[in-house]
């Protein structure tokens, strides 16, 4: 997994590419330390170069919100295709992280 | 009346026929042959009322049976309606216990149960992530503890070589330095005990950091779950439940398009059974007939009374050669078998004969002793006992 943090005025952007697996635990936990030390309102997760997402990325989500929730800003996901989208549908992330 | 003109033989008897006693002759000879006619259309009468009798009978019976069996029809056909009426209800219910859910219900059940244990994978995968993370915060500090065994471990190396120095110079001074050499000993078995809790440190450390990594591995294999098999399920679940809804409803929609068509079936035979009412329509046109030939027959009795009085001629007794070809003739144009076999009967009566038993043979007809009487004459006097017409109390009486 690899991703890109584009922050403009306060409005993040992070575009992700590959899998969001276990595997990727620690980036995506460099990824949170990374958005932490912005200050952001708002960030959006850009999934439309993402292929995969297991249980283990889906948890890592939730981990993102609650830190949203805790430094009060919003997460949201966008993009999101095939396998990706059934993902979020099927545990209704789609509705909690809706734009 | 070209076979009456043919009985009479009035060719032979033509050559009299200019004078009184020919003339007188054929006259004797009308009213013998008229008289004899008398006798075989009384006898036609009798069993043609008798036929009618059993017509009338049958046509009863048939119509009450039939009107049974529609009758029948019908309830069942109430029944019928409103069983599927109760299947078109129960089929979109199921009973659990004291507990009755729609269909609907039940998938709806279905969805929540299984959006819950969506949701507590989810949250497990969350909890697990969490404890990675958390975990990977001691592995961060294990390995400082790690690093700061290694500076004591190399402060006490540092230590331990003081104390040995010590010792050297404390040896090297003699007398004055004994109880420095004291000192260095200490200071060197402290050294060496201080090196033996960091190694007793590392080792537990290191088991601490094994613990963690197995842990961090056991957490991987919990919050990694590929749910394609589930999502693959809920939508397998999902088009198993709308085919189901989809297929109850067909079920509902042709059920009761088949109760509308026993609802139908029975307004129909309801119908039937109302026009069953032309029975009583062929009775009264039936008496009516048996009246006409009462009348008739009553005149030609009279006729033949006073014939039998003004001419003077005999009674007849047997039945002659024309009148056995009369009857010949009305019985070969009965086809009908048992038919036949009552004109047989009927027809082949002897003129000196007082009682007849006619036994019908319709299966369809009750019993009956209804004895009607049907020759009133002096000479020929029939009645009909025991045969299988039910009871006539329609007050027609014939001869």
């Amino acid at each position: 997994m690899d991703y890109k943090i584009k922050n403009e005025g306060g409005k993040a952007q992070v575009v992700f590419t590959g899998d969001i697996t276990f595997s990727e635990n620690v980036s995506f936990r460099q990824l949170l330390k990374d958005i932490s030390e912005q200050k952001i309102t708002s960030c959006n997760f850009d999934l439309t170069a993402v292929d995969m997402v297991d249980s283990a990325g889906l948890g890592m989500f939730l981990i993102a919100r609650e830190q949203a929730d805790t430094a009060d800003w919003k997460l949201t996901v966008s993009g999101a295709q095939g396998h990706v989208a059934s993902m979020l549908k099927l545990t209704k992330l789609s509705d909690l992280l809706a734009g | 009346m070209m076979a009456l003109a043919s009985d009479l033989n009035i060719q032979s008897l033509a050559a009299g026929a200019g004078t009184v006693e020919g003339r007188e002759e054929i006259l004797s000879k009308a009213l013998e042959r008229w008289l004899e006619m008398h006798h075989v259309m009384g006898r036609g009468f009798f069993t043609l009322d008798r036929e009618i009798q059993i017509v009338a009978k049958l046509v009863e019976t048939s119509t009450d049976d039939l009107n049974a069996l529609f009758l029948q029809l019908v309830d069942n056909a109430q029944n019928q309606s409103a069983g599927m009426g109760e299947i078109v209800r129960a089929a979109s219910l199921v009973k659990l216990g004291d507990e009755t859910l729609s269909l609907q219900e039940i998938i709806t059940y279905l969805e929540e149960v299984f959006s819950e244990g969506i949701m507590n994978v989810l949250q497990l995968a969350q909890t697990a992530m969490s404890l990675v993370y958390a975990l990977d915060d001691v592995v961060v500090d294990v390995k400082e503890v790690v690093r700061h065994i290694g500076q004591i471990e190399q402060i006490n190396k540092q230590t331990n070589l003081l104390a040995l120095n010590a010792k050297i110079e404390a040896t090297r001074a003699g007398d004055a330095g004994k109880g420095f050499g004291v000192v260095a000993d200490e200071v060197r078995q402290l050294s060496k005990d201080i090196n033996e809790l960091a190694s007793t440190l590392r080792t537990r450390v290191d088991a601490v950091h094994n613990g963690v990594n197995e842990g961090h591995q056991q957490l991987q294999s919990i919050a990694s779950l590929d749910m394609s098999g589930n999502l693959k399920a809920k939508d397998r679940i999902e088009n198993m439940m709308t085919a189901l809804v989809t297929q109850n409803e067909e079920f509902q929609e042709k059920l009761t398009s088949s109760a509308e068509l026993s609802a139908q079936l029975q307004r129909d035979m309801s119908s039937v059974i109302m026009r069953f009412q032309f029975q009583d329509k062929t009775q009264q046109q039936l008496d009516g007939v048996r009246m006409t030939m009462s009348v008739l027959s009553g005149a030609a009795h009279d006729l033949a009374e006073e014939t039998y009085a003004g001419s003077g001629l005999e009674p007849i007794e047997d039945d002659s050669e024309v009148m056995e070809r009369w009857v010949d003739a009305v019985i070969k144009k009965c086809s009908l078998g048992e038919m036949r076999e009552r004109f047989v009967q009927g027809m082949l009566l002897k003129p000196g004969s007082t009682t007849v038993e006619l036994k019908t043979t319709i299966s369809a007809v009750g019993d009956a002793d209804d004895d009607i009487e049907m020759f009133d004459d002096t000479n020929t006097s029939v009645s009909v006992v025991n045969d299988t017409v039910d009871d006539d109390d329609d007050g027609i009486e014939l001869f």
